[in-house]
């Protein structure tokens, strides 16, 4: 069954003249468990996608279901809400809470549902990272690959139906990107968490089980459909 | 209004518990009650433990059970066949008949080597036989690996390019990896032309050591890259090569246990790169 | 349903991101602080006004009890007592109805019992000593000892001499011990003798009250004074106490007992001045909008600054009402800082305030003054604060709650900042650059420039309400000459009556004080007035009333008050009561004569003749004649009716020589009447008597106005503590108080609300310059000098200065003319005019700080640790 799966997604700005298409008619699907990339040159698309996926924007037509949920159907605070349970987030800028220590970082989403802390699942995802140093280090005291790490601890933290990474290395020199790259492709495949990255970078798109290539807003090749 | 609202939560409660005996569950609605909280994680339960768990065992026992019956029931029938190909061999024969008995007896052996293999995997897949990754030097397992893979090497004259390494320790189980990293190797040596380079590397990174082991042979496509660790793959353009597809498998399988990866990508000119990736254990 | 408990990491979240914002936070509690300390201040002075005047009034009242029920008997009080919505009830008792001791002729004195608990309420200050606790121990008053010759100490003994009723002149003569010494009240001027509970049991056969009967005795009657939870609707729950324990309350049944509201209590609210509750509701409001606009601006800049923090929140899945609910909790924060800081300061602002306020209004003696620590204070100055804050974040948290994650991404990613700065090799280009800087957030620019121009308008108000005070016609009102001397009553509220001879000894001016006026070195010369009430009547007959006076049903004239009809008092005769004025030549001089006759000269001659009269009539506030009103006009004959001094009834027609204006200070006893006539004082004491003596008015030579006053203060208060005085000086000194007042408490709000502009400005300039970082060092790279990125920044600075001055202007001329005019002419010693000068001199002010402040800030904030700690912080 599909985690993830999107239908003629589509996404237009502007109008007539200067309308832009950045997502013209998007079908994707998911599978469980998949480490999928998807690459495509800056402007292809992509990112919008990547919104598009974790409900951060809404969709000019089309519709992207997650966990066979129509995600668009969902009022904005519904959306967060949704957001916080099923959609953990790696960005380039890692973005943090700056204020928060590396373990109140990982645990914030799941505070912010009320939830217990699965304590024993977040030391060891905490140790899987290599992060049991710097547990109680504001994100300023950690170094670029540190942090993107303890975002990806976050992202776990809550064990989400899908993680989507936006160019996880995009700030990180090469030695550090392939270190946060291992980290992201070990927890996928012990967690067996459904990733989606997207990257600009073939090499690191390697990585993945599957890649999907981008181009004006839509696919090419024949990358879309699942065939795990 | 409290016993209302009670019904209400009561009645949406036996609902998802039908739904999730259905198997077609899904969430109502999104918001900050617990009721909604609790419909996702009742999801998410479903997903990972009953969807998941069950499919994964399921497949797993399956295959297990139809991997023994294999390989108990062809047992007397192989070990006959290659008993009389061999028998045949000492019989007159015409040249060409010859030729065939000798084709007979090698695909019968290779038939052999194949169910072995299988029942390895099934054992290695069902934790029968345990990888028990420690943490160690690396040194003993390239070295062990790549003498093991010389021998065929030599038999195409193909030349391993050994790196030069110390001190790098990783987290791994010994006999297991080498048979992956072996597995790696024979399969570069396979598809590699006669008289070409097989280059062996190893990086380190701040949390993990990658092997690399880059041949100069056609290279894989894209498409197929993620295919080949599959079982029982074999490239549409290499059918002719021998092998039965479950090297790489196995290979990925062990390096998975060992809670590394492999990576199977383009070679920087030709060829194609294979890594394996081990954690450091920091 | 129930909800996911999350409000703990909602809690840390909020408190941690309050922690950094160390700069925003120091500048919001200052804010907040300074908002409530306004709120409180108000209140301070709002609620010490009410409780003084309460106060005061409870004083001359007798006491704070809320009630009283009169006259009652044991078994009545018993029966009213035990009602449930009585708190506290003191049965008082009077227990002769006269002392007659002779020193207590001239201030008597009254024996009374009260019960301890009742001391507090009843302003019973014991000095020295204690309460009595035996039958012939009392409480005296210091005043009452001091008449009986008697050292201000307890253990003294006292033999009063006590008409125990009304009705039996029979004196007993009862000794007692004073067991304590009371203070006595200068707003009461009678003694008191307080005797013991143990004195009531022992004559409790003579202190029996039945009841009222013929004989008019209260001995012993029970005046009960009673305390409810609250002072609201006291006259109600009298009524209901009564009627619930069974009696009445309409006068004539037999069951009916007196009961009435202390009137301390019957007016305390503002609600029967509007002009007040405007003026407090205005003070609430400007305040208010005072407040929001800093903190309003505050926390919109602080939450634009942390625009992408708020949108990662919402990215990782922070509901919009969680972000909010973030704010709403900081603002908690700083307003639990901030707040009582200014509640404290408002509070000791406000009693600083207080006295200047009441005593400028001449109705309070200094010192009287007192702010209770009243919770209404603080709870009340709290919640506006509170509300305030609420209202100003409201919009901010609203902001920060609905941030799209998407944008806070691409605010991130992007950082296309918008490439205003193309190379610039002119200055003229950099102040197009600061001009469109300006309005890149319009918002803020608006609220800095209305907030500074806030302060600047309401400067220029103050100053031109305080200018339109006009000296001249405050004391051309109150004086005429340099000094008025005459009995202590005449100044204060019992005023000088006159209605008959045995009253006039004890309120008229006496000739010793006179004479050691004229004694004193300096003075020049002055005039007696005499003035006699209701002594000299006017024929109805010949007399025209003017169409002023309104007319009841039995056709009496008189005049409408509200509801009330007053007619014109009579005399015994039936004709029109006048108040009869003979003066001497000098108060002739400072007549203001305006129609008839208005040669000194002429008007002294014939007034001498005693066949002439000056008729006064009645004035508005601006001096301005009620045509409708005037009795006479010149030319007028009227028909005077009198007993004379040997008892003989005569008449005698007059005529009238000329109308002059009320001169309510200096000519008149301060009574209201119809009838006002002046003569000379020869023919007054001819057809009255000399003891009519109301006041002397005198001048003194030129300098010695100062030593004067001081001798006369002495005198007064040693050698004839019953004679008073009001000089030029003291008006002079009022007048300067109330302008004063007037220039303190504006002054200080404009202060107070320059100094939250300010603030707001700065706030304003260095968190654009600390946010605005990165666009600096990309200017930097294009080319841009650190020089000329000062002088942008400065001339972001100048326009603010300049937008300001203009809108100030604007805004300040226009209210002048409307609202700040009208204000100026609402007093009758205010003349309105036209004044800039307060804005023109703060103008510069404000061009120097709009250079200072962005120089400063750029300085300190472009190199300072303050960008470091808000770099780590992003």
């Amino acid at each position: 069954m599909a985690v993830l799966k999107t239908e003629n997604l589509k996404k237009y700005y502007g109008k007539d003249a200067i309308l832009v298409k950045a997502l013209d008619g998007i079908d994707l699907s998911v599978e469980k468990g998949e480490f999928l990339s998807i690459v495509g040159t800056s402007g292809s698309g992509k990112s919008t996608l990547l919104h598009m996926l974790g409900g951060l924007d809404r969709p000019t037509e089309g519709t992207v279901y997650v966990d066979g949920k129509d995600i668009f159907a969902l009022k904005d605070e519904e959306l967060t809400i949704f957001r916080r349970r099923k959609i953990g987030f790696i960005f380039q800028s890692f973005n943090l809470v700056p204020v928060l220590n590396v373990y109140e970082n990982i645990v914030l989403p799941i505070e912010l549902d009320g939830n217990p802390v699965d304590k024993a699942f977040v030391k060891e995802v905490i140790k899987t990272l290599g992060l049991s140093e710097k547990t109680y280090s504001l994100p300023s005291q950690l170094s670029g690959g540190q942090q993107q790490r303890v975002a990806i601890a976050r992202a776990l933290a809550s064990k989400p139906a899908i993680i989507l990474a936006d160019e996880p290395t995009g700030n990180l020199d090469s030695a550090t990107s392939q270190d946060v790259l291992s980290l992201m492709k070990i927890t996928s495949q012990r967690y067996g968490q459904t990733m989606v990255m997207i990257t600009h970078n073939e090499g690191i798109a390697q990585l993945s089980d599957r890649i999907v290539r981008i181009e004006d807003g839509k696919v090419i090749g024949k990358g879309g459909e699942s065939h795990a | 209004m409290g016993i209302v609202r009670t019904n209400k939560t009561m009645k949406r409660l036996e609902q998802m518990l039908d739904d999730a005996i259905e198997g077609q569950f899904q969430e109502d609605n999104y918001d900050e009650t617990e009721l909604s909280r609790l419909e996702s994680r009742w999801k998410q339960y479903l997903s990972s433990s009953r969807l998941s768990v069950e499919a994964a065992r399921r497949e797993r026992s399956e295959i297990k059970a139809i991997l023994s019956d294999i390989s108990h029931q062809t047992k007397t029938p192989l070990a006959n066949i290659i008993l009389y190909s061999e028998l045949l061999k000492e019989q007159p024969l015409t040249p060409e008949g010859e030729a065939i008995a000798e084709q007979l007896h090698a695909q019968a052996e290779k038939l052999e080597f194949l169910i072995k293999a299988l029942v390895k995997m099934s054992r290695l897949e069902s934790d029968i036989l345990e990888v028990v990754p420690r943490k160690q030097p690396l040194r003993p397992l390239v070295e062990n690996a790549v003498k093991d893979a010389k021998a065929r090497a030599e038999e195409k004259s193909i030349t391993i390019l050994e790196p030069d390494f110390d001190g790098i320790e990783a987290v791994f189980d010994l006999k297991w990896t080498e048979e992956a990293l072996f597995n790696i190797l024979d399969n570069g040596i396979k598809y590699s032309p006669k008289y070409s380079t097989i280059t062996v590397s190893v990086k380190e990174y701040t949390m993990y050591v990658c092997i690399g082991v880059a041949d100069e042979g056609p290279g894989i496509p894209e498409e197929e890259r993620n295919r080949i660790f599959g079982r029982f793959y074999r490239s549409a353009g290499n059918q002719q090569e021998e092998g039965v597809g479950i090297g790489l498998y196995l290979a990925r399988e062990i390096v998975k246990k060992n809670d590394g990866y492999i990576k199977a990508g383009p070679g920087t000119e030709k060829g194609s790169l294979f890594e394996i990736y081990l954690g450091k254990g920091v | 349903m129930r909800k996911v408990k999350n409000k703990e990491v909602i809690r840390r979240l909020s408190d941690k991101s309050f922690r950094i914002n160390r700069t925003r936070n120091l500048i919001a509690v200052v804010a907040i602080a300074l908002t409530s300390m306004l709120f409180s201040a108000l209140f301070s002075v709002g609620i010490g006004t009410v409780y003084t005047f309460q106060r005061q009034t409870a004083r001359q009242s007798g006491g704070d009890a809320h009630g009283v029920f009169k006259e009652l008997t044991q078994e009545e009080y018993e029966k009213l007592k035990v009602h449930p919505l009585i708190k506290e009830s003191m049965p008082c008792r009077l227990v002769a109805d006269y002392v007659r001791n002779p020193e207590f002729l001239k201030r008597h004195a009254e024996a009374w019992y009260y019960p301890e608990k009742a001391y507090p309420h009843c302003f019973i200050d014991i000095i020295e000593g204690k309460a009595p606790k035996a039958a012939d121990e009392i409480l005296l008053d210091e005043t009452s000892m001091e008449l009986l010759g008697l050292p201000k100490v307890p253990g003294q003994k006292v033999t009063l001499d006590l008409q125990l009723y009304s009705y039996d002149e029979t004196i007993t003569e009862r000794t007692f011990t004073v067991s304590g010494v009371i203070k006595s009240d200068p707003a009461l001027d009678v003694g008191f003798a307080l005797v013991s509970e143990a004195y009531v049991d022992k004559y409790a056969q003579e202190l029996a009250y039945k009841g009222q009967d013929d004989t008019g005795s209260t001995i012993g009657a029970i005046r009960m004074d009673v305390i409810f939870s609250n002072s609201l609707g006291i006259q109600k729950k009298l009524d209901q106490v009564l009627t619930e324990s069974g009696f009445s309350t309409e006068t004539g049944d037999d069951n009916y007992i007196a009961s009435n509201a202390n009137w301390a209590y019957v007016s305390d609210g503002a609600d029967t001045d509007p002009t007040t509750v405007g003026a407090v509701a205005g003070a609430l409001v400007l305040i208010l909008i005072t407040g929001y606009l800093i903190i309003y601006n505050i926390f919109r800049i602080s939450i634009m600054k942390d625009i992408r923090y708020y949108g990662l929140l919402k990215t990782i899945g922070t509901t919009g009402r969680q972000i909010k609910k973030i704010i709403r909790r900081q603002a908690l924060k700083l307003s639990v800082i901030g707040i009582p800081i200014g509640l404290l300061a408002g509070f000791f602002v406000g009693k600083a305030l207080l006295p200047a306020i009441l005593n400028s209004t001449g109705t309070v003696a200094p010192g009287e003054t007192q702010i209770p620590v009243s919770p209404v204070i603080f709870i009340g100055a709290a919640v506006f604060s509170l509300i305030t804050v609420f209202i100003s974040t409201g919009h901010p948290a609203r902001l920060a709650a609905k941030v799209s994650p998407i944008e806070a991404l691409r605010f991130t990613e992007g950082m296309k900042a918008k490439k205003k700065g193309k190379r610039s090799s002119g200055g003229g280009k950099i102040w197009r650059m600061a001009l469109s800087n300006l309005g890149r957030s319009k918002g803020k620019t608006a609220i800095i420039i209305v907030s500074l121009s806030l302060a600047v308008v309401l400067l220029n108000s103050v100053f031109t309400v305080t200018n339109s005070f006009d000296m001249d016609m405050f004391l051309r009102s109150f004086t005429s000459s340099d000094f008025l001397i005459a009995n202590a009553r005449y100044f204060n509220t019992e005023y000088y009556h006159g209605g008959s001879e045995e009253l006039a000894a004890e309120e008229s001016l006496t000739e010793s004080f006179i004479e050691a006026c004229q004694d004193i070195d300096g003075f020049e010369e002055g005039g007696r007035i005499y003035a006699a009430n209701g002594k000299v009547g006017v024929k109805k007959e010949g007399l025209t009333i003017p169409s002023g006076y309104d007319v009841n049903e039995s056709g009496e004239i008189g005049e409408n008050y509200g509801k009330h009809f007053i007619p014109i008092p009579q005399t015994e005769n039936g004709d029109y009561a006048s108040m009869f004025y003979g003066v001497e030549d000098f108060i002739l001089d400072e007549m203001k004569v305006w129609k008839g006759e208005s040669d000194v000269d002429t008007i002294r001659q014939k007034l001498a003749t005693g066949d002439y009269i000056i008729y006064s009539t009645s004035i508005g506030d601006k001096g301005e004649v009620y045509e409708d009103k005037v009795m006479h006009q010149p030319g007028d004959k009227i028909t005077l009716s009198y007993t004379d001094r040997n008892g003989e009834y005569k008449e005698k027609e007059v005529t009238v020589l000329s109308v002059i204006k009320d001169d309510y200070w200096n000519l008149t006893n301060r009574l209201s009447s119809e009838f006002k006539y002046y003569v000379s004082s020869d023919f007054f004491k001819e057809i009255l008597s000399d003891k009519f003596l109301m006041s002397c008015s005198f001048n003194v030579e030129e300098g010695k106005d100062r030593d004067v006053d001081a001798w006369l203060d002495s005198y007064t208060k040693s050698r004839e503590p019953l004679m008073d005085y009001s000089s030029k000086l003291q008006y002079e000194e009022q007048f300067s108080s109330i302008t004063g007042m007037f220039l303190m408490v504006g002054g200080s709000l404009a202060f107070v609300i320059g100094f939250i502009g300010i603030l707001n400005f700065i706030n304003s300039i260095l968190t654009g310059i600390i946010s605005r970082q990165r666009e600096f060092a990309m200017m930097q790279a294009i080319g841009m000098t650190r020089r000329q990125l000062t002088k942008l920044v400065i001339a972001e600075g100048l326009y603010y200065a300049l937008l300001t001055i203009v809108f100030s202007l604007a805004a300040g001329c226009m209210l002048s003319l409307t609202i700040v005019r009208k204000l100026s002419e609402g007093m009758w010693f205010m003349k309105y005019e036209f004044v800039i000068t307060p804005m023109l001199i703060v103008f510069p002010v404000l061009i120097l700080l709009g250079v200072l402040v962005p120089y400063l800030a750029f300085r300190f904030g472009n190199s300072g640790s303050v960008v470091e700690e808000l770099q780590k912080v992003d």
